[in-house]
């Protein structure tokens, strides 16, 4: 004989009583995150040296895997290192941005788990 | 072999976390007689989907750490977009075992958090989760 289907009034799939919605909860930080990645996309910090590193990367294939140090639109070297080119940066130009970069022919993106946009 | 365990909590992997100059600028600013921001405690997110770390804009400028690196960050959807990187390093509960490491300068979208360790710490120790008891471990 089959058992007899269905629960008793006191089993069964409860919902967990909800304090606070979800997006209550989650929209203010994923308003700061759209503001700080609007901030983040939207800053021009090193464009001069980005852009300088991309017209010039052709031209150092053969220095692939090495750090190329770029304050303006010059550059000051390449080193073994990110530290070494680091510390050039900061004896040469003091406590202000510069580019240090890896000289990569295929530059993989970064990814996060969490990006709106 | 430092070992980090946890439990995996409503939003995930949570550690506390140091963030500090990294090792260079700090050797900089002592070099300089200039004062050394002293390191910010907080917690962290494990998030192995991520490629990279991502550490609160209000951090990076509680440090004053100055952009050294650009880069692309790729977002479903869209073409990838400059980002920028900055020279943090990243100390994991009480061990005395930093990480020098890049990260991105943005809010993580998860409130209790203001750090996602992304892969390219956690590639450097084993992580082990373990989704049935809720727990986490991680050896560096």
């Amino acid at each position: 004989m089959p058992a007899k289907r269905g629960k008793k009034k006191s089993e069964g799939t409860q919902r967990p009583a909800v304090k606070q919605p979800a997006n209550d909860r989650l929209k203010p930080v994923i308003e700061a995150m759209v503001a700080s990645l609007t901030e983040t996309l939207g800053d021009t910090t090193l464009d001069e040296e980005f852009d300088y590193y991309l017209a010039h990367l052709p031209e150092w294939y053969d220095q692939e895997g090495k750090h190329v140090l770029i304050h303006g639109s010059e550059h000051f070297g390449f080193f073994p290192t990110r530290n070494a080119a680091l510390e050039e940066g900061f004896r040469q130009f003091g406590w202000v941005p510069f580019l240090v970069k890896q000289v990569q022919r295929d530059e993989k993106p970064v990814y996060l788990g969490w990006v709106i946009r | 072999m430092p070992r980090l365990q946890g439990k995996i909590d409503f939003d995930g992997a949570i550690i506390t976390v140091r963030i500090e100059l990294g090792a260079t600028g700090e050797a900089f600013l002592h070099a300089a007689g200039r004062p050394i921001p002293p390191p910010f405690p907080t917690t962290a997110l494990i998030d192995p989907g991520a490629t990279h770390t991502a550490v609160h804009p209000m951090i990076i400028d509680h440090l004053g750490a100055p952009q050294t690196g650009r880069g692309w960050m790729g977002v479903p959807g869209e073409p990838a977009s400059r980002v920028q990187f900055h020279d943090v390093r990243v100390t994991l509960g009480t061990y005395r075992h930093p990480f020098d490491d890049q990260v991105e300068k943005v809010v993580p979208g998860t409130p209790s958090v203001a750090v996602l360790i992304g892969r390219d710490i956690l590639k450097q120790g084993t992580l082990l989760l373990d989704c049935e008891n809720e727990t986490f471990s991680f050896w560096f």
